[in-house]
Protein backbone atom coordinates (compact mmCIF):
# COMPACT_ATOMS: atom_id res chain seq x y z
CA UNK A 1 0.00 0.00 0.00
CA UNK A 2 1.48 3.28 -1.17
CA UNK A 3 0.37 4.93 1.86
CA UNK A 4 2.01 3.45 4.16
CA UNK A 5 5.82 3.94 2.62
CA UNK A 6 4.79 7.86 2.55
CA UNK A 7 4.32 7.21 6.03
CA UNK A 8 7.26 5.69 6.39
CA UNK A 9 9.14 8.20 4.34
CA UNK A 10 7.04 10.95 6.62
CA UNK A 11 8.58 9.36 9.88
CA UNK A 12 12.13 9.10 8.90
CA UNK A 13 12.12 12.96 7.85
CA UNK A 14 10.52 14.27 10.69
CA UNK A 15 13.61 13.29 12.49
CA UNK A 16 15.38 16.07 10.65
CA UNK A 17 13.05 18.90 12.17
CA UNK A 18 14.35 20.63 15.37
CA UNK A 19 12.08 20.45 18.85
CA UNK A 20 10.37 23.58 18.14
CA UNK A 21 9.15 22.62 14.33
CA UNK A 22 9.13 19.10 15.29
CA UNK A 23 6.10 19.56 17.54
CA UNK A 24 4.48 22.14 15.36
CA UNK A 25 4.02 19.82 12.49
CA UNK A 26 3.81 17.07 14.23
CA UNK A 27 0.57 18.68 16.10
CA UNK A 28 -0.45 19.52 12.44
CA UNK A 29 0.12 15.96 11.55
CA UNK A 30 -1.74 14.68 13.98
CA UNK A 31 -4.69 17.13 13.57
CA UNK A 32 -5.09 16.45 10.08
CA UNK A 33 -5.00 12.69 10.08
CA UNK A 34 -7.55 12.22 13.07
CA UNK A 35 -10.07 14.35 10.72
CA UNK A 36 -10.04 12.49 7.50
CA UNK A 37 -11.57 9.03 8.26
CA UNK A 38 -13.67 9.76 5.32
CA UNK A 39 -10.20 10.61 3.18
CA UNK A 40 -8.38 8.63 1.30
CA UNK A 41 -5.21 7.70 2.45
CA UNK A 42 -3.02 8.56 -0.37
CA UNK A 43 -4.12 11.89 -0.86
CA UNK A 44 -3.93 12.58 2.79
CA UNK A 45 -0.62 11.18 3.26
CA UNK A 46 0.96 13.03 0.04
CA UNK A 47 -0.43 16.68 1.66
CA UNK A 48 1.19 16.15 4.41
CA UNK A 49 4.80 15.11 3.01
CA UNK A 50 4.75 17.57 0.62
CA UNK A 51 4.07 20.23 3.90
CA UNK A 52 7.01 18.33 5.62
CA UNK A 53 9.13 18.79 3.02
CA UNK A 54 8.61 22.34 2.44
CA UNK A 55 9.08 23.00 6.36
CA UNK A 56 12.02 21.33 6.16
CA UNK A 57 13.77 23.62 3.21
CA UNK A 58 12.47 26.84 4.68
CA UNK A 59 14.04 25.40 8.09
CA UNK A 60 17.68 24.58 6.70
CA UNK A 61 17.10 28.99 5.08
CA UNK A 62 16.63 29.48 8.96
CA UNK A 63 13.14 30.20 8.76
CA UNK A 64 10.51 28.33 11.81
CA UNK A 65 7.86 25.83 10.60
CA UNK A 66 5.61 28.63 12.69
CA UNK A 67 7.34 31.71 10.45
CA UNK A 68 6.70 30.08 7.36
CA UNK A 69 3.30 27.78 7.95
CA UNK A 70 1.87 30.54 9.87
CA UNK A 71 0.04 31.44 13.62
CA UNK A 72 -3.11 29.48 12.58
CA UNK A 73 -2.40 26.12 11.58
CA UNK A 74 -5.51 25.10 12.85
CA UNK A 75 -7.21 27.21 10.01
CA UNK A 76 -4.96 26.16 7.06
CA UNK A 77 -5.27 22.46 8.17
CA UNK A 78 -9.15 22.53 8.09
CA UNK A 79 -8.86 24.40 4.82
CA UNK A 80 -6.82 21.64 3.60
CA UNK A 81 -9.27 19.18 5.00
CA UNK A 82 -11.82 20.81 3.38
CA UNK A 83 -9.95 20.83 0.28
CA UNK A 84 -9.30 16.56 0.42
CA UNK A 85 -12.37 15.09 -1.28
CA UNK A 86 -14.13 11.93 0.54
CA UNK A 87 -13.75 8.54 -0.81
CA UNK A 88 -16.59 5.81 -0.59
CA UNK A 89 -14.28 3.74 -1.22
CA UNK A 90 -11.30 3.86 1.76
CA UNK A 91 -14.58 4.58 4.01
CA UNK A 92 -16.23 1.57 2.99
CA UNK A 93 -12.69 -0.57 3.55
CA UNK A 94 -11.79 1.16 6.90
CA UNK A 95 -15.49 0.07 7.79
CA UNK A 96 -15.45 -3.25 6.99
CA UNK A 97 -11.86 -3.69 8.10
CA UNK A 98 -12.74 -2.82 11.48
CA UNK A 99 -16.28 -4.64 11.74
CA UNK A 100 -14.92 -7.58 10.56
CA UNK A 101 -11.89 -7.24 12.75
CA UNK A 102 -13.48 -6.77 15.90
CA UNK A 103 -16.15 -10.24 14.69
CA UNK A 104 -13.05 -12.24 14.41
CA UNK A 105 -11.81 -11.18 17.38
CA UNK A 106 -14.52 -11.66 19.41
CA UNK A 107 -16.10 -14.93 17.28
CA UNK A 108 -12.81 -16.92 18.56
CA UNK A 109 -13.27 -17.10 22.29
CA UNK A 110 -16.51 -17.89 22.18
CA UNK A 111 -15.48 -21.05 19.69
CA UNK A 112 -13.14 -22.09 21.85
CA UNK A 113 -15.55 -24.01 24.27
CA UNK A 114 -18.12 -26.00 22.44
CA UNK A 115 -21.82 -26.10 24.20
CA UNK A 116 -21.36 -21.64 24.48
CA UNK A 117 -23.73 -20.75 21.88
CA UNK A 118 -22.02 -18.05 19.46
CA UNK A 119 -24.16 -15.12 19.58
CA UNK A 120 -24.31 -13.56 15.86
CA UNK A 121 -26.41 -10.94 16.41
CA UNK A 122 -24.29 -9.55 18.87
CA UNK A 123 -21.05 -9.63 17.02
CA UNK A 124 -22.55 -8.40 13.54
CA UNK A 125 -24.35 -4.90 15.88
CA UNK A 126 -21.41 -4.70 17.83
CA UNK A 127 -19.10 -4.61 14.85
CA UNK A 128 -20.89 -1.71 13.49
CA UNK A 129 -20.90 -0.16 16.12
CA UNK A 130 -17.29 -0.14 17.28
CA UNK A 131 -16.82 1.30 13.67
CA UNK A 132 -18.91 4.01 14.87
CA UNK A 133 -16.66 4.34 17.93
CA UNK A 134 -13.54 4.21 16.28
CA UNK A 135 -14.55 7.01 14.34
CA UNK A 136 -15.61 9.00 17.45
CA UNK A 137 -12.43 8.66 19.56
CA UNK A 138 -10.27 9.11 16.48
CA UNK A 139 -12.59 12.66 15.90
CA UNK A 140 -12.10 12.89 19.81
CA UNK A 141 -8.11 12.88 19.32
CA UNK A 142 -8.35 15.15 17.02
CA UNK A 143 -10.37 17.77 18.91
CA UNK A 144 -7.77 17.60 21.54
CA UNK A 145 -4.84 18.83 19.67
CA UNK A 146 -5.31 22.67 19.38
CA UNK A 147 -6.99 22.77 22.88
CA UNK A 148 -6.66 23.80 26.79
CA UNK A 149 -5.49 20.98 29.11
CA UNK A 150 -9.08 20.95 30.74
CA UNK A 151 -10.46 20.22 27.40
CA UNK A 152 -8.55 17.73 26.91
CA UNK A 153 -9.09 16.07 29.87
CA UNK A 154 -12.81 15.53 29.42
CA UNK A 155 -12.35 14.54 26.26
CA UNK A 156 -10.07 11.96 27.51
CA UNK A 157 -12.72 10.99 30.01
CA UNK A 158 -15.22 10.46 27.52
CA UNK A 159 -13.29 8.25 25.08
CA UNK A 160 -12.60 6.00 28.48
CA UNK A 161 -16.46 5.75 28.77
CA UNK A 162 -17.45 5.30 25.88
CA UNK A 163 -14.84 2.05 25.21
CA UNK A 164 -16.40 0.34 28.66
CA UNK A 165 -19.78 1.33 27.11
CA UNK A 166 -18.60 -0.69 24.13
CA UNK A 167 -16.78 -3.48 25.99
CA UNK A 168 -20.21 -3.81 28.38
CA UNK A 169 -22.07 -4.13 25.16
CA UNK A 170 -19.80 -7.29 24.13
CA UNK A 171 -20.66 -9.24 27.29
CA UNK A 172 -23.95 -8.49 27.59
CA UNK A 173 -25.73 -7.82 24.37
CA UNK A 174 -27.58 -11.30 23.68
CA UNK A 175 -29.82 -11.73 20.26
CA UNK A 176 -31.77 -14.13 19.29
CA UNK A 177 -29.02 -14.94 16.08
CA UNK A 178 -27.49 -17.23 18.05
CA UNK A 179 -26.08 -20.52 17.14
CA UNK A 180 -24.31 -23.66 18.66
CA UNK A 181 -21.20 -24.68 17.27
CA UNK A 182 -20.24 -28.02 17.93
CA UNK A 183 -18.46 -30.88 16.27
CA UNK A 184 -17.36 -31.18 12.34
CA UNK A 185 -18.92 -27.29 11.60
CA UNK A 186 -17.36 -25.98 14.82
CA UNK A 187 -13.97 -27.34 13.12
CA UNK A 188 -14.55 -26.09 9.79
CA UNK A 189 -15.66 -22.52 11.25
CA UNK A 190 -13.47 -22.20 13.12
CA UNK A 191 -10.32 -23.23 10.61
CA UNK A 192 -12.55 -19.97 8.32
CA UNK A 193 -12.44 -17.53 11.06
CA UNK A 194 -8.68 -19.16 11.63
CA UNK A 195 -7.62 -17.67 8.17
CA UNK A 196 -9.98 -14.68 7.93
CA UNK A 197 -7.74 -13.82 10.80
CA UNK A 198 -4.30 -14.77 9.63
CA UNK A 199 -5.27 -12.83 6.41
CA UNK A 200 -6.05 -9.55 8.15
CA UNK A 201 -3.36 -10.30 10.76
CA UNK A 202 -0.66 -10.26 7.54
CA UNK A 203 -2.04 -8.56 4.53
CA UNK A 204 -3.35 -5.48 7.03
CA UNK A 205 -1.20 -4.85 10.10
CA UNK A 206 1.56 -6.04 8.04
CA UNK A 207 2.82 -9.07 11.05
CA UNK A 208 3.65 -5.79 13.63
CA UNK A 209 3.19 -5.60 17.51
CA UNK A 210 1.12 -5.13 19.43
CA UNK A 211 -0.67 -7.52 16.89
CA UNK A 212 1.40 -9.96 17.00
CA UNK A 213 0.13 -10.78 20.83
CA UNK A 214 -3.11 -10.56 19.59
CA UNK A 215 -2.60 -13.14 16.89
CA UNK A 216 -0.44 -15.67 19.09
CA UNK A 217 -3.42 -15.73 21.64
CA UNK A 218 -6.10 -16.10 19.31
CA UNK A 219 -4.20 -18.49 17.49
CA UNK A 220 -3.70 -20.62 20.81
CA UNK A 221 -7.69 -20.29 21.23
CA UNK A 222 -8.46 -21.60 17.74
CA UNK A 223 -6.22 -24.52 18.53
CA UNK A 224 -7.66 -25.38 21.76
CA UNK A 225 -11.57 -24.65 20.23
CA UNK A 226 -10.77 -27.39 16.93
CA UNK A 227 -9.33 -30.16 20.19
CA UNK A 228 -12.07 -29.23 22.16
CA UNK A 229 -14.56 -30.55 19.44
CA UNK A 230 -12.21 -34.08 18.49
CA UNK A 231 -13.78 -36.30 20.94
CA UNK A 232 -11.45 -38.38 22.68
CA UNK A 233 -9.04 -35.49 23.09
CA UNK A 234 -12.29 -33.07 23.92
CA UNK A 235 -12.71 -34.94 26.93
CA UNK A 236 -9.21 -34.90 27.99
CA UNK A 237 -9.84 -31.05 28.23
CA UNK A 238 -12.34 -30.33 29.44
CA UNK A 239 -12.39 -33.08 32.61
CA UNK A 240 -10.45 -31.58 35.04
CA UNK A 241 -7.30 -33.00 35.85
CA UNK A 242 -6.59 -30.91 38.66
CA UNK A 243 -9.77 -30.15 41.78
CA UNK A 244 -11.46 -27.24 40.23
CA UNK A 245 -10.65 -25.70 43.92
CA UNK A 246 -6.61 -25.46 43.04
CA UNK A 247 -7.32 -24.87 39.39
CA UNK A 248 -9.32 -21.62 40.52
CA UNK A 249 -6.26 -20.48 42.53
CA UNK A 250 -3.69 -20.81 39.56
CA UNK A 251 -6.48 -19.72 36.89
CA UNK A 252 -7.75 -16.39 38.16
CA UNK A 253 -4.35 -15.11 39.76
CA UNK A 254 -3.05 -15.95 36.67
CA UNK A 255 -5.37 -14.43 34.15
CA UNK A 256 -4.75 -11.29 36.51
CA UNK A 257 -1.56 -11.10 35.87
CA UNK A 258 -2.08 -11.33 32.46
CA UNK A 259 -4.62 -8.90 32.13
CA UNK A 260 -2.23 -6.65 33.57
CA UNK A 261 1.22 -7.46 31.49
CA UNK A 262 -1.21 -7.25 28.25
CA UNK A 263 -2.55 -3.50 29.21
CA UNK A 264 0.32 -2.02 30.72
CA UNK A 265 2.59 -3.55 28.09
CA UNK A 266 0.32 -2.06 25.24
CA UNK A 267 0.31 1.21 27.04
CA UNK A 268 4.22 1.46 27.41
CA UNK A 269 4.50 0.24 23.87
CA UNK A 270 1.96 3.32 22.48
CA UNK A 271 4.14 5.64 24.49
CA UNK A 272 7.03 4.51 23.00
CA UNK A 273 5.74 5.24 19.88
CA UNK A 274 3.66 7.83 19.91
CA UNK A 275 6.18 10.86 19.62
CA UNK A 276 3.41 13.27 21.10
CA UNK B 1 -16.38 37.93 11.55
CA UNK B 2 -17.93 38.52 8.47
CA UNK B 3 -15.04 41.29 7.49
CA UNK B 4 -12.75 38.82 7.92
CA UNK B 5 -14.62 36.36 5.85
CA UNK B 6 -14.98 38.39 2.95
CA UNK B 7 -11.25 39.65 3.04
CA UNK B 8 -9.99 36.63 3.38
CA UNK B 9 -12.19 35.23 0.48
CA UNK B 10 -10.60 37.92 -1.40
CA UNK B 11 -7.36 37.25 -0.91
CA UNK B 12 -7.88 33.50 -2.01
CA UNK B 13 -8.86 34.27 -5.09
CA UNK B 14 -6.06 37.01 -5.98
CA UNK B 15 -3.49 34.36 -4.45
CA UNK B 16 -4.97 31.56 -6.76
CA UNK B 17 -4.77 34.26 -9.62
CA UNK B 18 -1.48 34.97 -8.78
CA UNK B 19 0.19 31.01 -8.26
CA UNK B 20 -1.47 31.05 -11.90
CA UNK B 21 0.51 33.33 -12.97
CA UNK B 22 3.85 31.63 -11.53
CA UNK B 23 3.30 28.07 -12.81
CA UNK B 24 2.68 29.48 -16.18
CA UNK B 25 6.01 30.94 -15.92
CA UNK B 26 7.63 27.75 -14.81
CA UNK B 27 6.77 24.97 -12.58
CA UNK B 28 7.16 24.88 -9.30
CA UNK B 29 6.63 23.03 -6.05
CA UNK B 30 5.57 24.23 -2.64
CA UNK B 31 8.13 26.06 -1.26
CA UNK B 32 9.73 27.50 -4.65
CA UNK B 33 6.37 28.59 -4.94
CA UNK B 34 6.25 30.71 -1.44
CA UNK B 35 9.58 31.70 -1.85
CA UNK B 36 8.11 33.70 -5.57
CA UNK B 37 5.27 34.97 -3.26
CA UNK B 38 7.51 36.22 -0.54
CA UNK B 39 9.57 38.01 -3.13
CA UNK B 40 6.59 39.55 -4.98
CA UNK B 41 5.86 41.27 -1.39
CA UNK B 42 3.70 38.41 -0.08
CA UNK B 43 5.80 37.64 2.85
CA UNK B 44 3.35 38.42 5.36
CA UNK B 45 0.55 35.59 4.09
CA UNK B 46 0.83 32.46 5.92
CA UNK B 47 2.70 30.18 3.51
CA UNK B 48 -0.05 27.25 4.70
CA UNK B 49 -2.67 29.16 2.89
CA UNK B 50 -1.12 28.39 -0.25
CA UNK B 51 -1.64 24.40 0.27
CA UNK B 52 -5.33 24.17 0.18
CA UNK B 53 -5.43 26.31 -2.66
CA UNK B 54 -3.37 24.02 -4.85
CA UNK B 55 -4.86 21.10 -3.86
CA UNK B 56 -8.77 23.02 -5.23
CA UNK B 57 -6.66 24.15 -8.29
CA UNK B 58 -5.47 20.39 -8.92
CA UNK B 59 -9.60 19.38 -8.13
CA UNK B 60 -10.86 22.17 -11.30
CA UNK B 61 -7.95 21.05 -13.99
CA UNK B 62 -6.41 23.98 -13.56
CA UNK B 63 -3.06 22.74 -12.60
CA UNK B 64 -1.35 19.11 -12.81
CA UNK B 65 1.38 17.47 -10.13
CA UNK B 66 4.06 15.60 -11.40
CA UNK B 67 7.06 13.95 -8.82
CA UNK B 68 10.28 15.37 -10.28
CA UNK B 69 14.00 15.71 -8.60
CA UNK B 70 14.58 18.93 -7.45
CA UNK B 71 17.56 21.44 -7.13
CA UNK B 72 18.18 19.68 -3.92
CA UNK B 73 17.85 16.32 -4.75
CA UNK B 74 14.59 14.81 -3.54
CA UNK B 75 11.90 14.19 -5.49
CA UNK B 76 9.17 16.91 -5.00
CA UNK B 77 5.52 17.46 -6.54
CA UNK B 78 6.43 20.23 -9.58
CA UNK B 79 2.83 21.99 -10.34
CA UNK B 80 2.54 22.70 -14.35
CA UNK B 81 -0.25 24.59 -15.74
CA UNK B 82 -3.00 23.10 -18.01
CA UNK B 83 -5.11 25.01 -20.75
CA UNK B 84 -7.69 25.36 -18.44
CA UNK B 85 -5.09 26.89 -15.95
CA UNK B 86 -4.23 29.31 -18.95
CA UNK B 87 -7.44 30.46 -19.62
CA UNK B 88 -8.24 30.90 -15.91
CA UNK B 89 -4.93 32.99 -15.61
CA UNK B 90 -6.03 35.17 -18.73
CA UNK B 91 -9.42 35.85 -16.98
CA UNK B 92 -7.80 37.19 -13.83
CA UNK B 93 -5.67 39.06 -14.79
CA UNK B 94 -8.19 41.13 -17.19
CA UNK B 95 -10.82 40.94 -14.03
CA UNK B 96 -8.02 42.37 -12.28
CA UNK B 97 -7.17 45.56 -14.29
CA UNK B 98 -10.75 46.37 -14.76
CA UNK B 99 -11.00 46.15 -11.14
CA UNK B 100 -8.00 48.09 -10.12
CA UNK B 101 -8.62 50.49 -12.63
CA UNK B 102 -11.75 51.93 -11.16
CA UNK B 103 -10.84 51.20 -7.99
CA UNK B 104 -7.38 53.62 -8.68
CA UNK B 105 -10.34 56.07 -10.71
CA UNK B 106 -12.00 56.22 -7.37
CA UNK B 107 -8.93 57.01 -4.97
CA UNK B 108 -7.51 59.39 -7.65
CA UNK B 109 -10.74 61.46 -7.97
CA UNK B 110 -11.18 61.48 -4.36
CA UNK B 111 -7.98 62.65 -3.38
CA UNK B 112 -8.53 64.96 -6.41
CA UNK B 113 -11.61 66.64 -4.45
CA UNK B 114 -9.07 66.16 -1.25
CA UNK B 115 -6.70 68.80 -2.55
CA UNK B 116 -9.76 71.33 -4.21
CA UNK B 117 -11.04 71.58 -0.65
Amino acid sequence: MKADSLIEENDQLRKQLTPENKQYYEELMTYIRANSTFKSDLDVEQILLDILNDILEAQSNNQTAQSYFGKNPKESADDILKSLPRNLTETLKFALSIALGYIVVFMIPSLTTPGIKTDLGNLIIMGIVSFILANIILWLVGQTIYQRKVVKFVIDAIAVLLFAAVVAGSIFLKTPLSFETNGTVGIILIAIVFLIMTYIYIGIFKHRMPWTIIYVVLTIDAIIGVLSRIPVIGRMITDPVIPKSTLLWILIPGCIIAALIGGVGTYYWLTKHDEN
Amino acid sequence: MAKQDLSSQMLKGILQGCLLMLISDEPMYGYSISQALTQFGFQDVPKGTVYPLLINMEKKGLITGKMQPSKEGPKRKYYYITANGVQEKKQFINQWHTLSSSVNSLIHKRSEDDESR
